[in-house]
């Protein structure tokens, strides 16, 4: 008997360490990509979606939390902790009306999987109204939080390649309303600059996330909500700035709560024939001022090789520290790609 | 370290097309969303079984709203959750 068990038990538990090494490297992906997970799941069950209802839901329901999610993960990256929350959605199936008023949540009517691109915008619409910046948008404006829910939206839609549902959101949801309320539109088209130079998640959304965490839940009061707005004001300018202009009013905002610089890195000439040591000085002096945090922008090869020997020269002082950093691809007025460097430094 | 495991997810609730009947059913409102006497909790819009997007409660009773862009986002800000 003892030994039968022997027999048997001997290939069945000791598996060869190939197929243990490939368990182990399928858990391990399941264990860190979640919202990878998703996509597969959606697609399996997009094949058996005729074998029952609970295969059509999944298969709207896994694609949906894919998107958003894989999305959220990259630009809570981004921006420091701005998108900290992913999205899992859940079905109401049957509910008593005593039930759903007690559990006092929205529901979201979706349709099958072949009306997808409207379900993907209606839920990232929605998601963004509170899974964008938690606790910093109450310190906004309400118009100037709903731009870049917009934007932020439209941004997903873009970069998850959700083609359908990006036309769908343009043409039947953006542009309506862009049509019919002006001011909506001029802050949007803040944000799209914001956007197009990288500062939307790496600046703005990661300083009003920290503001928000800083006062969450102080109710806020006029002279915040104007300092916020200016700082969008302020934002504005600096990402309309032309490379090597300079600009009126400079790049510091140092206010009650928002205390940011901006250190532009000059043109090529300009940096040949100053070297490095104006940045330097200009950089050491912010936290003179009262400044929190420094953002280090660089546009193009040369300008980010010389930002990295800056920072790093200010790092080796061992009082600045690296808070986040960020590579983005923007374009020039000619469409070529140049990668814009995005470095928050602080006082340690 | 969270973002090795994924961030932390927030539930959103959400009905199918082909469980609307029922559950409608249940909260009492089937009848008149068909008989064309439910309007839309943000903008006023007479709401279908078209145009239906989401249900949602407000006090003791149950309100849905239209497809028009700002009205889902309107109905999230205005419900707390519990």
């Amino acid at each position: 008997m003892t030994s039968s068990f022997g027999d048997i038990s001997t290939p069945i538990g000791v598996l060869p360490w190939s197929v243990t090494g490939i368990v182990i490297i399928v858990l391990l992906y399941v264990f860190t990509h979640p919202e990878k997970i998703d996509a597969w799941k959606s697609l399996l069950a997009r094949g058996f979606s005729f074998a029952g209802d609970r295969f059509k839901r999944t298969a709207v329901s896994a694609d949906i939390q894919s998107h958003i999610n894989n999305f959220a993960a990259t630009m809570n990256s981004e921006s420091s902790g701005a998108i900290p929350y992913g999205v899992k959605i859940e079905w109401t199936k049957e509910t008593s009306k005593e039930a759903f008023i007690q559990d006092g949540q929205v529901v979201v009517r979706m349709n099958r999987f072949t009306d997808q691109p409207k379900n993907m915008v209606y839920a990232t619409m929605a998601y963004m109204s509170k899974g964008f910046l938690p606790h910093g948008r109450i310190y906004l404006d309400p118009m100037i939080a709903t731009s870049a829910d917009r934007i932020m939206t439209r941004k997903l839609l873009a970069s998850r390649k959700l083609d359908d549902a990006l036309q769908f959101y343009v043409s039947d949801v953006l542009e309506p309303e862009l049509q019919a309320d002006t001011v909506l539109r001029d802050h949007c088209a803040i944000f799209e600059k914001l956007d197009a130079c990288g500062f939307l998640p790496a600046v703005f959304a990661r300083e009003i996330e920290h503001l928000g965490l800083s006062k969450y839940p102080a109710v806020p009061n006029s002279s915040l909500l104007s300092e916020t707005t200016d700082f969008v004001g302020f934002m504005e300018k600096v990402a309309e700035r032309e490379h090597g202009e300079e600009l009126p009013g400079g790049t510091q905002f140092l206010r009650a709560n928002i205390k940011i610089a901006f250190a532009l890195i000059a043109k090529t000439e300009t940096l040949a024939s100053m070297g490095m040591g104006p940045h330097l000085l200009w950089i050491t002096g912010c936290w003179a001022n009262g400044i929190d945090t420094v953002y280090v922008t660089a546009r193009g090869n040369t300008q980010n090789t010389t930002a990295r020997k800056i920072i790093n020269r200010l790092e080796a002082t061992g009082n600045i520290q690296r808070l986040a950093e960020n590579i983005v691809t923007t374009y020039d007025p000619t469409g070529r790609p140049v990668e814009c460097l995005i470095v928050a430094l602080g006082k340690k | 370290m969270f973002f090795l495991v994924g961030l932390p997810r927030k539930s959103m609730k959400a009905i199918l097309d082909i469980d609307l009947e029922k559950v409608l059913t249940n909260l009492g409102i089937l009848e008149s969303l068909r008989q064309g006497q439910l309007t839309c909790g943000v903008c006023g819009e007479l709401v279908t079984e078209q145009n239906l997007r989401c249900i949602y409660p407000q006090g003791t009773e149950v309100r849905v709203c239209c497809d028009r862009p700002g009205c889902v986002e309107k109905a999230f800000s205005n419900v707390k959750r519990k």
